[in-house]
This record gives structure tokens, C-alpha cells and sequence, in this order.
């Protein structure tokens, strides 16, 4: 009897997954890893011979099985349970914190700086001011897990410092960042800050350009969303992981325009309200990653500045444009023809590099930067 | 296709069984054939030819070798199985052998005569192994010449034991290949054997194989002595649960279609000796070489050298079955040495020491052979052994060890324990055998079905998350 009773379990085991999985629709986006699945694969003589309908075929597999977003945390909590607390280079940190692994940036690094040294070097005429960010592997290593090795970014800033060409301004907010930690400057689920870290970096930049940041008091500082599970979660979600809020600054007496110029479209708003129904809640800040745009406001200072940056940027420039009315916003990753050029065709006198330390560790694209 | 894979679990599987069962007996073996050549051809299409190949000269040369045994013309007899094997062999060394031969060659001779740059075709030291015993066995007339190829080459195709083995015997199998009989005891048997497989491979091999391959590439400046060691440790678990659970999986799959395959461990892990490591560890290989190599060379009834040499040849041969690279022949060496000396003496000791003793050398002793079995590029063996014996100026502990022992030290925990008969005799205690009350047979039902639905739930979940799952045996 014994055996039947297994027999039977192990067909309906099955049955209900192979069932399951062809019955349900499939997915061609999840929202939860934030990639795209892979959909049934073509069935043709030629895909079968070069093997890509086989392979193809097993991701569609893997990828469309049901109860899929279940099974992926289940996995996650296994090794959680069994103490691990590095899972897909995530540390499970102190707090409920998911923080990214830094490891030892020098080769990338290295590289990034020469970009950044030379294009100073070249083009004189322009004002260098640098933001850079450390992350919150460095600002909360005391939360890592006993023994945990991240690379040390006080090194690495120290290094850079020593580095960089001395016709740019590098600031650290680092110290500031350090005594508000407390006060939500991280997110526990994503690798990027929060609106309230990126005033913090953003007073430091104003008080570096010579120019009065608004203060704390002059926004509405509202909570947008408390359902926010960000890019670290993606990476190893568990089941009972604390979600994030969105927080946006948002000034009563600011008016903008954002030009979003890779798509040619326009918006009167730097939040992207729309984006706080999808997961990646972060890109209710400036849509997310865009190539170039532009943000013009009714902010007293005219002068336009330029501004290179990656995704930490995305919460610090809704603050800026309350204090520049004329901001050119360009993404390396992206942006593929010459800065020089752009920067002297609309009359930039100022740029402004903003970048967190992982990114200038490990992005390739500096290359992009002539 | 891998059985580790959600592709054949919720795709293959349920589709062999289905048409299977619903197939009546005469056709059974045509749908193991055709599900079979799917199965291996969903890899790599092409090697399809070669595999046919050497199904069809063992088929044909068997029937050969029959005819001229019964016309007692047994000269004409060796000369068919003789060819037979030659072909058989000569597949496998020219696609397995071949490069390997000529980089030998052209660095010896400073030549440089073209590479091949052949893919190994999946699983083909396996069938071509199961192909000789089958020609021999006939020749030996243990066996009779199977008349029927489709049953033939069922046998030598068959899915479960086709890429990863055991290497199971054609006379093992003879006589259900026609007259097997499935049976819920067969099949409920065989769903325990796949799922306990099923999560030796994903929950065990993979996890330990994750650990071996953060560890094995580890910046010098972050290793350590110790976390050598436990790289060292990791493959030793990764290799054992990979294959052994590969062999659980297709025991498994076999008795869910009536089959049944002989052992191929024995918990290899408890041994007291390296003599007896290698009677529990691949016993389906130790066994061939003994009966096709060893044995044939007179074994030891030829003296004491002749013994020796014979011995020497077979773990050569061993070695070199498991690679095409230097470092699988030193493996191989490494054992003989090992084993000539328990045979003259060390065993002995050996008996009479206390047994943890006797489990710590054979376990460290087999360790190190893994250590060797890992690397295939000689500067990286080199560079393992000395890290682990401090030869390399590395700390001989640092945080990062004591970070990856707090994070591993329950998998390393699992695997050892999974290593031993613990769990099997503790499983048995608790929900094996009969009981005199249904009320008792039902709560054993339950209780064994609930620890499969956990193995092969947490399984299917970490495949789903396209977690790290290696194939091991492309080199075999």
C-alpha cells in the first residue's frame, strides 16, 4: 500500500507541475527578478541543428514553471536558513538590510580614472565638481555579517582622492552620511539611497559649487509608496523581507520641464508618478535610466550645468533642478556620441560628475566620455 | 538533457511514462528506444551517428560471434568479437583520445600537427563500455546474441543509465529487456531512490560545488590554509553527491519502468581502507575493469610480478577512463601506489589500529585524491597542494575563513552526515518496512511522502531559481 500511496503522490506531483505550467499563461516580463523571461523558443530544422531551440527551450522551462516567484524565495529562505548570508553577492545585513558586496575595485577603477583625468585634461574650459558616494556596504559595514569582507571604500576614496586630476572637485559626503545613517538614507532592499540620503549628498554638492541648497523645510516630504522591493531583493528574495518606502521631496512652489531627449517626449513633473504601480518603484524619479534629458525650472540660478551620472543621481536631480533652472542630464551607459561637443553647443560652463563607488568600480563606459 | 532540470522533470519524465504505459508490452522497448535517442539527442543532435554506430557493429558482431561459437569455429569467433572491440575502442579513443595524443606528441617533438578540437560525445565511455561487456560476454557465451535490435539498442540507450551510468552490465539486464513485470512496488521503490538522488544532486553536489568554485579561483591575498582545506572538502562532498546521486536518479527512473540495476556505491565515505573505498565507490567501473581487463590479464594467478603489472594496467586505465589529461593518469597512479601498498602491508596495521584512525587516512588520502582529480591544468594542482600544505605563504586562517565556515558549516554538517547509512537506517526505523495495523502502514505513507514532497520541492526550487548545476561527466 505503502508504495501506491507514493506512486500516486509522485504522479500527481508531477502532473501538477507539468500541468500547471503549460495551462498558465506565460509571463514574458518578471517583474520580480525585473528581466525578461524566456518565451516559448521557434521550432525550426535550423534551431534544432545549431541546439539554440534546446536551450532556449530549457530556460523557457525554468522560466515558465509554475508557482515560479514562490520557488525562487523558497530557494533563498533554504539558504538563509542553513546561515548563509551572502547569497548572490547580497549580504543579509543587520536590520533587515540587504547590502551589496563591494570587492576589490582597482583593476576597473584604475580605468575609469585615466577617462576622467583625460577628458579634464582636454577640455579646460569646463569647471569639474565630482559627487561621489560611497555605498552602504562602507556607511553600514558594522551591520555586515561577523566577518563579512567587503572592500574597504575608505581606502578606495582616499585612493581616488590621490588619483584625480586637481582640476576636479571631488566631494565625499561621506561624513555627513555617516551621522544621519540613522535617519533612512539606505534602502534595506535596493542598492541605491533614499530621497533623504540624496538631499544629504546634494547639500554637499551645493555647499562645493558655492551655491545655498534649499532646505529641508521648504518640501512637502511625502511618502509616496511602502511597498518597494528594490534590485537587492531581486536578487535574493526571501518570504518575509521588510519592505522599503518612496520618499519624495516634493517643493509647492517648483515648476519644471523635463525633456526627455533619447525619446522625445515631456513631462511637467520630475516624479514619474505613473512608476510607483510598477516594482522598480525607483524610477518614479526621472523615469529611471534615460540616455540625455533636460530639465529647465524656475530655480534662480541660470547658469546650465551639465551633469554625468549614473542611477543615484535619479533621486538628487528633482532637488537640483530647485536649484539650477537649466540642467543637461547625460548617461554614459547610454549616451554614445561626444559630451565635449553637447557641453559646448548648448553653452555649459559647469559638469558635474554624480556617481556612487560601485558603479565607478565596475561600469565600463567611461570609455563613452570624449 | 540533464535529470537535474526542470525540463526533464515536468517535461520528459511524465511524457516517457505516459506513452510507456500506455504502450502494450511488444512496443515498450521501441518507446524506451525512441525516448531514449531524444533524451541524448537533445544535447547534441549529431553524435546520434556515432552512438548508432557502435550499437550496430556490437549487434551484428554479436550475432557473428554466436554463429561461428555454435559452428564451434572459435578461432573466426574471437577473431568477430575481436573486431567488434577494436571498432568499439577505436570510437572512443578517436574521439575521447585523440587531441590529447597529438598535444603529447607535438610537445614532445616540437611538431605541430593540426588539433581535432572534438566535443566529447555525451556519455560515450559509458555505452561503449556496456557495449564490450555485451561483445565479450556473448563471446564468453555468459550471454546469448540478442537477436532483436531494437531490444539491443534499448539496452545500451537506455535513459536513465546513458550518460552518467552505472555502467550496467547487458547480462544484468538480459532477461528484462524481455520479461520485466512493473509493479507499484517497483515504481513507489523507484520514486524514493529518484527523489533521494534528485536532492543528493541539486541540495548536496551543487551547493558543495558552489562552495568549490567561489574557493578554488580565491584571490591569494583572501586564502587561507584552512580555507583550502575546505575547498579541498567541498569537491570530495560535490563529487561524491553528484555521481553517486546520478546513480540513485537513474536506479530510480529504472525501477519506475521495471528495471532493476545493480549498486553503484556503497557510502564510499565510511571506509576503513583505500582497498575498500574502491570496492564501495563507481563499483559498476571497479567491477568491468576486474572482469574485462584484469581477470583477462590472469588476475593473480601468474605470480606475484605478473600480479603487480596487471594491477598497474588497470589503474593506468582507470585513471585514464575518467579524462583525457595528465592529471586523471596520476589519480590512477596515485591509487595503485596506494593500494600496492595496503596489499603489502599497510592493511594490515591498518586492521589492527583503532577505526577513526583508519577513517582518517583513508578520507584524507581520498581527499587529496580529489584534490589531483580537480585540476586538469598542472600549475593549478600545484598551486592547490601547496596552498593546502602551507607551502605558499598564505595565513594559515584569516576572516574570511571564519566567514565561509559560519556560512557552510551546516551544508558541510548535511553532507557529512549524508555520507554515512545514518539517514538511511534512521529513515528506515521510522517509516520502513511492514506494519501490522493499517492505521501504522497509512502513518508510514504519510510520513514518507511527506519527505519526498519536501527533497523534491526544495529541488525543484533551487533549479527554478537557475541556481549553479554543473554537469560533471563531460570529461568521462
Amino acid at each position: 500500500m505503502k508504495n501506491k500511496i507514493i506512486t500516486l503522490s509522485f504522479l500527481l506531483y508531477l502532473l501538477f507541475f507539468a500541468a500547471g505550467s503549460v495551462i498558465l499563461k506565460d509571463r514574458s516580463f518578471s517583474d520580480m527578478e525585473n528581466r525578461e523571461l524566456q518565451t516559448m523558443p521557434n521550432l525550426s530544422l535550423k534551431t534544432v541543428a545549431d541546439g539554440s531551440f534546446m536551450s532556449d527551450f530549457e530556460t523557457y522551462m525554468s522560466d515558465q514553471v509554475i508557482l515560479k516567484d514562490e520557488l525562487v524565495k523558497l530557494k533563498t529562505s533554504m539558504s538563509r536558513a542553513l546561515n548563509q548570508t551572502l547569497i548572490n553577492d547580497v549580504y543579509f545585513a543587520e536590520d533587515d538590510m540587504l547590502i551589496q558586496n563591494y570587492v576589490n575595485p582597482y583593476g576597473q577603477l584604475n580605468i575609469n580614472l585615466s577617462y576622467i583625468n583625460d577628458f579634464a585634461e582636454n577640455n579646460p574650459e569646463f569647471e569639474y565638481t565630482w559627487l561621489l558616494v560611497p555605498n552602504a556596504c562602507y556607511i553600514y559595514s558594522d551591520k555586515l555579517p561577523e566577518y563579512a569582507s567587503c572592500y574597504d571604500q575608505g581606502e578606495v576614496m582616499a585612493y581616488i582622492e590621490g588619483k584625480i586630476s586637481d582640476e576636479i572637485n571631488l566631494v565625499n559626503p561621506y561624513d555627513e552620511l555617516y551621522d544621519n545613517r540613522d535617519d533612512y538614507i539606505f534602502y534595506r532592499t535596493d542598492h541605491h539611497w533614499t530621497m533623504n540620503g540624496a538631499y544629504i549628498g546634494y547639500t554637499e554638492l551645493c555647499k562645493a559649487l558655492g551655491v545655498n541648497p534649499m532646505s529641508k523645510e521648504d518640501y512637502n516630504i511625502n511618502i509616496a509608496s511602502t511597498e518597494f522591493y528594490g534590485t537587492l531583493y531581486s536578487k535574493a528574495p526571501v518570504f518575509n523581507q521588510k519592505s522599503d518606502s518612496i520618499l519624495l521631496y516634493e517643493n509647492p512652489d517648483g515648476e519644471y520641464k523635463v525633456e526627455y531627449l533619447d525619446e522625445n517626449t515631456e513631462d511637467d513633473s520630475v516624479y514619474t508618478y505613473d512608476n510607483l504601480n510598477i516594482k522598480d518603484k525607483y524610477t518614479v524619479y526621472l523615469d529611471g535610466n534615460h540616455s540625455i534629458l533636460k530639465i529647465t525650472s524656475n530655480a534662480e540660478n541660470t547658469e546650465p550645468i551639465l551633469v554625468i551620472k549614473d542611477s543615484y543621481a535619479h533621486s538628487l536631480l528633482p532637488l537640483l533642478a530647485d536649484t539650477y533652472s537649466e540642467i543637461h542630464v547625460i548617461d554614459l551607459r547610454y549616451y554614445h556620441q561626444s559630451v565635449s561637443e553637447y557641453a559646448g553647443e548648448n553653452g555649459i560652463t559647469k559638469i558635474i560628475y554624480i556617481n556612487n563607488v560601485d558603479f565607478i568600480s565596475t561600469d565600463n563606459n567611461f570609455l563613452w566620455l570624449y | 538533457m540533464l535529470f537535474s532540470s526542470i525540463t526533464f522533470l515536468f517535461g520528459f519524465l511524465p511524457l516517457v511514462l505516459i506513452f510507456y504505459y500506455i504502450s502494450p508490452r511488444f512496443l515498450k522497448n521501441a518507446v524506451l528506444l525512441i525516448f531514449s535517442l531524444l533524451f541524448y539527442a537533445w544535447g547534441e543532435p549529431k553524435y546520434v551517428i556515432v552512438m548508432t554506430v557502435s550499437i550496430i557493429v556490437g549487434y551484428v558482431m554479436g550475432l557473428i560471434t554466436e554463429k561461428f561459437i555454435l559452428e564451434e569455429k572459435l578461432k573466426a569467433a574471437k577473431a568477430a568479437v575481436i573486431i567488434s572491440v577494436a571498432i568499439n575502442l577505436g570510437i572512443l579513443f578517436f574521439f575521447k583520445y585523440i587531441d590529447f595524443f597529438i598535444t603529447n606528441i607535438n610537445n614532445a617533438g616540437g611538431l605541430n600537427i593540426k588539433l581535432f578540437g572534438l566535443e566529447l560525445p555525451l556519455g560515450i565511455s559509458f555505452y561503449t563500455f556496456q557495449i564490450l561487456s555485451y561483445s565479450v560476454d556473448v563471446y564468453r557465451r555468459e550471454v546469448k546474441a540478442q537477436k532483436n535490435i531494437i531490444n539491443l539498442a534499448a539496452y545500451i540507450t537506455l535513459f536513465p543509465q546513458l550518460i552518467a551510468g552505472p555502467i550496467v552490465r547487458y547480462e544484468t539486464v538480459a532477461e528484462q529487456l524481455t520479461k520485466r513485470k512493473e509493479s507499484f512496488d517497483s515504481f513507489g521503490s523507484g520514486v524514493q531512490r529518484f527523489v533521494t538522488g534528485l536532492g543528493k544532486k541539486v541540495l548536496l553536489a551543487n551547493t558543495a560545488g558552489e562552495i568549490f568554485d567561489i574557493l578554488s579561483v580565491l584571490p591569494q591575498e583572501d586564502n587561507s590554509v584552512v580555507l583550502s582545506w575546505i575547498c579541498a572538502i567541498a569537491y570530495t562532498f560535490q563529487i561524491y553527491f553528484d555521481f553517486s546521486g546520478y546513480s540513485d536518479m537513474a536506479i530510480g527512473l529504472g525501477r519506475m519502468l521495471g528495471f532493476e540495476f545493480l549498486e553503484n556505491f556503497n557510502y564510499p565515505y565510511i571506509s576503513k581502507s583505500i582497498t575498500e573505498f574502491w570496492r564501495r565507490w563507481h563499483i559498476s567501473l571497479s567491477t568491468w575493469f576486474r572482469d574485462y581487463v584484469y581477470i583477462p590479464l590472469g588476475g593473480n594467478r601468474k605470480g606475484k610480478v605478473r600480479t603487480i603489472v596487471n594491477i598497474f594496467i588497470v589503474w593506468f586505465l582507470t585513471g585514464f577512463w575518467h579524462g583525457a589529461a595528465w592529471n586523471f593518469v596520476i589519480w590512477g597512479m596515485y591509487y595503485f601506489v596506494l593500494l600496492m601498498l595496503e596489499k603489502f602491508g599497510l592493511k594490515k596495521i591498518l586492521e589492527k589500529a583503532p577505526a577513526w584512525i583508519s577513517h582518517i587516512y583513508t578520507l584524507f588520502f581520498v581527499n587529496l585524491g580529489w584534490v589531483i582529480f580537480a585540476y586538469d591544468d598542472m600549475s593549478k594542482l600545484g598551486a592547490a597542494l601547496k596552498n593546502m600544505f602551507g607551502m605558499n605563504g598564505l595565513a594559515f586562517i584569516n576572516d574570511n575563513t571564519l566567514f565561509y565556515i559560519i556560512s557552510y558549516a551546516a551544508v558541510f554538517i548535511i553532507c557529512a552526515f549524508a555520507s554515512t547509512e545514518l539517514p538511511k537506517k534512521a529513515g528506515l526505523k521510522i517509516a520502513g518496512g511492514n506494519s501490522e495495523t493499517i492505521r501504522g502502514e497509512t502513518l508510514k505513507s504519510f510520513i514518507t511522502v511527506i519527505f519526498l514532497f519536501i527533497v523534491m520541492t526544495l529541488s525543484v526550487a533551487s533549479l527554478a531559481s537557475d541556481s549553479f548545476n554543473p554537469f560533471l561527466y563531460f570529461r568521462f
